[in-house]
């Protein structure tokens, strides 16, 4: 379990959390929706603590990242990930040893277990062929695909998605959206996915949160979440029940 | 009264002075802030490499990045100073009658002061921008953060490398740079104005010393440093997309050049200095 209490982060004069609280369930994928700069991406990189914060404790499973730092960290995160909005591969390496990555600094297993592992992943994400390619050579999408399989391969309990439809062909959104419930599913991890994308929300969470001035505005399942009386729940619900041509000319949340 | 007026409105408003006051504050707070962030990532990344020392591959890939890669720059750096430097003396010297002295002032000018500042710019030039400019482009898009949150620490993988490899490959590429400099000096002495080898090269071995080789290889040790770190800490600090990167790279090449000018002052100083006081403290041991 994570337990988010009082968090507190400020860059220059922007405040960018407030006192956030949150408790997220083992095994459970919640859903951080919010607005453009509000800090989902921030809260993101303080759980898997390669972000301090100001003030405010962050329990992962009983590890205290938001005071350890070093090889405390460190042991303390190795079995969580992190899919970064941009990807995050590793330029000077190929989508192989990018996926193997972890697994061979961490020397988890056998140089034959690695290769059947990536061998693996990459079929999952269905980027089989592409071993030898280089980040440069990949399409948006494809790196979304690689980023999840390096991602998988180690077969993390806590997984952490960064806008992970973002900038995608709504196609390519879906199947990554696949992707992420089925490695829920395979993993029975703990999954926590930031995006703007209200139908990938819906798709992938277990229960949706929205992330509203520095804090947690509200939290529940889909069907509850979508009930709720708010400026930016009821654009987020008009989005799927009506013709995106009815918001012509008319304010927005 | 115009002159009072416009008086009055040159000067400054006592809140513009004030702002400008915290400005000048704040911008000698950000310089002790920056000396105090790259004294504690030296400090992180020597803590992390004696705790848990960097897979020989990567430093192995550095070494050759740094060192192997450099060869050929750093050779022609070296070639055509000493060429140049031969020429300029022999021309200088000759109606002096001290054309005898080429080869010595060559080999004293390469050994202690042209090798290690030249290869240090050529090393600044060649691999202190790439490094910073790859470190950059890492860290703005989040490629540092991937490490981390595969809980493999940057420092280790990704500074520890470039610092050891730098600071040995960098005195091997001055010694290299030294002797394709004296060997520049040998060809056009010989082959042009006609000198005996003989002449060259025999005062060397009464008057370039001990110290003379010490002074090299102690500068071109310390420029190794100066390179990998402000290489390494203005890559580390990149903020700001594709023109952050581009500034940090200048900003990294300017700050090193500058570095290895000042310290090179301080440096010849502190060293002759010091082999004075040895020389005055224990007159058995020859430092002159």
């Amino acid at each position: 379990m994570i337990k988010i209490r009082n968090l507190w982060k400020r860059y220059g004069k922007v405040q960018v959390l407030e006192g956030l609280d949150l408790d997220i369930l083992t095994g459970e994928t919640i859903v951080i929706l919010g607005r453009s700069g509000v800090g989902k991406s921030v809260l993101l990189k303080h759980i898997i603590g390669i972000t301090k914060p100001d003030k405010g404790t962050i329990d992962v499973d009983g590890a205290m990242v938001s005071e350890l730092s070093g090889p405390a960290l460190y042991k303390a995160i190795l079995h969580m990930g992190m899919l970064f909005q941009g990807s995050a591969l590793f330029d000077s390496m190929n989508v192989e040893e990018n996926t193997a990555f972890y697994l061979k600094q961490h020397k988890v297993c056998s140089p034959e277990e690695i290769k059947r592992r990536v061998e693996e992943a990459l079929t999952m994400v269905g980027l089989e062929g592409t071993e030898k390619k280089m980040p440069s050579e990949l399409s948006g999408g494809m790196k979304k695909r690689a980023a999840l399989a390096r991602l998988v391969v180690y077969r993390p309990s806590i997984l952490l998605y960064d806008e992970p439809t973002t900038g995608l062909d709504p196609i390519t959104a879906m199947h990554i959206n696949e992707l992420i419930v089925k490695t829920q599913k395979e993993l029975k991890a703990t999954s926590i996915v930031v995006t703007h994308d209200i139908l990938s929300a819906l798709y992938v969470g277990d229960r949706l949160a929205l992330h509203k001035d520095g804090k947690i505005a509200y939290v529940a399942d889909p069907d509850t979440f979508l009930k709720i009386e708010d400026p930016i729940i009821e654009f987020l619900r008009k989005t799927i029940s009506q013709d995106p041509r009815s918001f012509r000319n008319r304010p927005l949340a | 009264m115009d002159e009072i007026q416009n008086n009055q409105i040159s000067r400054p408003a006592p809140e513009d002075e004030k702002r400008s006051g915290l400005r000048i504050l704040s911008d000698r707070l950000k310089f002790v802030v920056g000396v105090g962030a790259y004294v504690t990532l030296i400090i992180e990344v020597a803590k992390t490499t004696l705790q848990k020392p960097p897979a020989p591959s990567l430093i192995l890939k550095q070494l050759f990045d740094i060192g192997v890669a450099s060869l050929l720059v750093v050779s022609i750096t070296g070639f055509s100073t000493g060429l140049v430097l031969a020429a300029q003396s022999f021309y200088q010297l000759s109606d002096k009658g001290l054309a005898s002295v080429t080869g010595l002032l060559v080999a004293k000018a390469m050994i202690t002061e042209l090798g290690p500042v030249l290869t240090g710019f050529m090393v600044t030039g060649r691999v202190g921008a790439a490094m910073c400019a790859e470190l950059g482009t890492m860290k703005v898009t989040e490629q540092v953060d991937a490490l981390q949150t595969m809980a493999v620490n940057p420092n280790r993988y990704l500074l520890a490398p470039r610092f050891i490899a730098g600071i040995f490959m960098i005195p091997l590429l001055t010694i290299f740079s030294m002797f394709m400099g004296i060997y520049g000096g040998y060809l056009i002495s010989i082959y042009f104005f006609n000198m005996a080898p003989t002449t060259y090269f025999d005062p060397m071995p009464t008057h370039i010393t001990l110290f003379d080789f010490t002074t090299g290889i102690v500068k071109s040790f310390f420029f190794g440093c100066l390179i990998m770190t402000i290489s390494c800490y203005k890559g580390m600090t990149t903020t700001g997309g594709a023109e952050g990167v581009g500034k940090s790279t200048t900003q990294s090449v300017v700050y090193t050049y500058c570095w290895i000018l000042l310290s090179n002052f301080f440096l010849t100083m502190g060293l002759n200095l010091a082999r004075m006081q040895l020389a005055r403290m224990f007159p058995v041991l020859g430092y002159d």
